[in-house]
């Protein structure tokens, strides 16, 4: 680490101190705080409802809420627990609210463009089929989780959160966190062998795979491409992919 | 994989899975997976599942949200009470029979405005509310002043509610006559003078202000 950047590190204040500048009516203290966690919240939140939209609505108004009544906060978890209990509370106010528990909406939707040519590390085409594929496969996977389930792994999966924490956020024992991701990792994987992909070894083996290079099983049915939900078929994909 | 529990308890293997065991149980495990096919089949595939759904990335959307002033939070249109929006559509509709939006005509212009309408009545346009008598005006208004021409265009009396209500007086000062406007004073008399006349002169003038 440079000296500039341990200085910029050094600089940098925590959670705690920016709540409390924010509290004594510092605004700026408190933007400082959205930059360091919105993305997650958004992450969070996307992952739960399975919307982009719904996900930015719920960032926003988590962070909105969480200003409101930073006075009310005193510390007595950490901040980053805080803003996840406000953002989960609603999430689940969303999804009861719509009656559309557990409907993560079809990949298509949130389908990315495909790569430019001017990108700096530009991603085949065949790539980004395969990424495309994966979140599809993926998405149908969650869709099937309990809300519980879902929260849960997302919470642990792709935030890092201890079982207690999990548990504190959840109110639940942590018995029942456990069991919880058990049981929805099994659900996981059952949709995830039914949707072609029989073990993460062979999608991994793609993921790593360099660029260019075809992944394993490519046009020849391989297990993660075969009977994939949605209207793209894989040998379309393919198909443009040797046109090129 | 079911009959895991029978070896190993689901919550330590939980706890063993995401590196939340202690040292003494982790140990245990280990010494029992070098044995048990099974369990150690069991742990590589939810390794896997693990692996494969770290894959799954948001989408990178542009966020940016900024606390700009602590304003009062917008009410919700989803959680105002029923009564509460019968009695504003009906304060809207008792609006738009007492404050008529209106067109002014000036030399050159059209301005849209809305206030107490004490000259005329509004014309019947098709579609639209029968023109009320004057004597259901509110008899302490007086006529605005100045050259100006009032009509009530068909499709803005709705429209009329955004627009700010102007000031007594807004539009007493007297623009420069021109041509048209001559011609339009002389009408604006005319409409004074016979009530028959005054809806066809009326008519005309919204003509004239559309063409405009």
């Amino acid at each position: 680490m440079s000296a500039t950047r341990a200085a910029a590190v050094g600089m940098q204040r925590t959670d705690e101190e920016l709540v409390a500048l924010a509290t004594s009516g510092d605004p700026e203290s408190f933007n400082q705080l959205i930059v360091r966690w919105e993305r997650s919240i958004f992450a969070l939140a996307f992952r739960v409802l399975g919307r982009e939209e719904d996900a930015r609505d719920v960032c926003q108004e988590t962070f909105l809420r969480a200003f409101r009544s930073i006075k009310g906060f005193k510390g007595q978890s950490k901040f980053s627990s805080w803003l996840y209990r406000i953002a989960l509370n609603l999430c689940r106010d969303w999804m009861r609210r719509e009656r559309r528990s557990a409907t993560l909406a079809p990949l298509d939707e949130e389908a990315e463009p495909a790569p430019s040519p001017g990108a700096v590390r530009p991603e085949t085409a065949e790539d980004h089929a395969v990424r495309q594929d994966m979140k599809r496969v993926i998405t149908h996977a969650m869709s099937a989780l309990s809300d519980d389930q879902r929260i849960t792994i997302v919470l642990k999966e792709y935030h890092g959160l201890t079982f207690r924490e999990i548990a504190d956020l959840q109110g639940c024992p942590l018995s029942t966190v456990k069991t919880r991701l058990y049981q929805g990792l099994g659900v996981l994987r059952r949709h995830l062998q039914r949707d072609g992909v029989h073990g993460a070894a062979d999608l991994v083996g793609r993921r790593a795979a360099p660029h260019g290079e075809p992944p394993r099983g490519a046009g020849s049915g391989g297990g993660f491409r075969r009977g994939l939900p949605g209207p793209r078929r894989v040998s379309d994909v393919n198909g443009e992919s040797r046109e090129r | 994989m079911s009959q895991n529990s029978h070896c190993i308890e689901k919550e330590t293997l939980v706890d063993y899975l995401y590196g939340e065991s202690d040292a003494d149980a982790r140990r245990r495990i280990e010494a029992h997976l070098e044995s048990c096919e099974r369990c150690s089949r069991e742990i590589r595939s939810l390794t896997d599942v693990r692996r494969t759904i770290g894959a799954w990335e948001p989408p990178d959307t542009g966020l940016g949200f900024r606390v700009v002033a602590d304003a009062p939070a917008p009410a919700r249109m989803g959680w105002r009470p029923g009564w509460a929006l019968a009695a504003a559509a009906a304060l809207v509709l008792a609006s738009a029979l007492v404050f008529r939006p209106e067109i002014e005509v000036r030399s050159g212009e059209t301005v849209l405005h809305i206030g107490w309408s004490g000259v005329t009545p509004a014309p019947a346009a098709p579609g639209g509310p029968p023109a009320e008598p004057d004597e259901a005006r509110p008899s302490a208004v007086e006529p605005p002043p100045g050259p100006t021409l009032r009509g009530t265009p068909a499709g803005l009396r709705t429209g009329g509610a955004i627009i700010p209500i102007p000031g007594p007086g807004a539009d007493a000062e007297p623009d420069p006559m021109t041509g048209d406007d001559g011609l339009l004073q002389q009408l604006r008399e005319l409409i004074r003078d016979d009530a028959a006349a005054r809806q066809e002169l009326r008519e005309y003038v919204r003509r004239v202000s559309e063409s405009r």
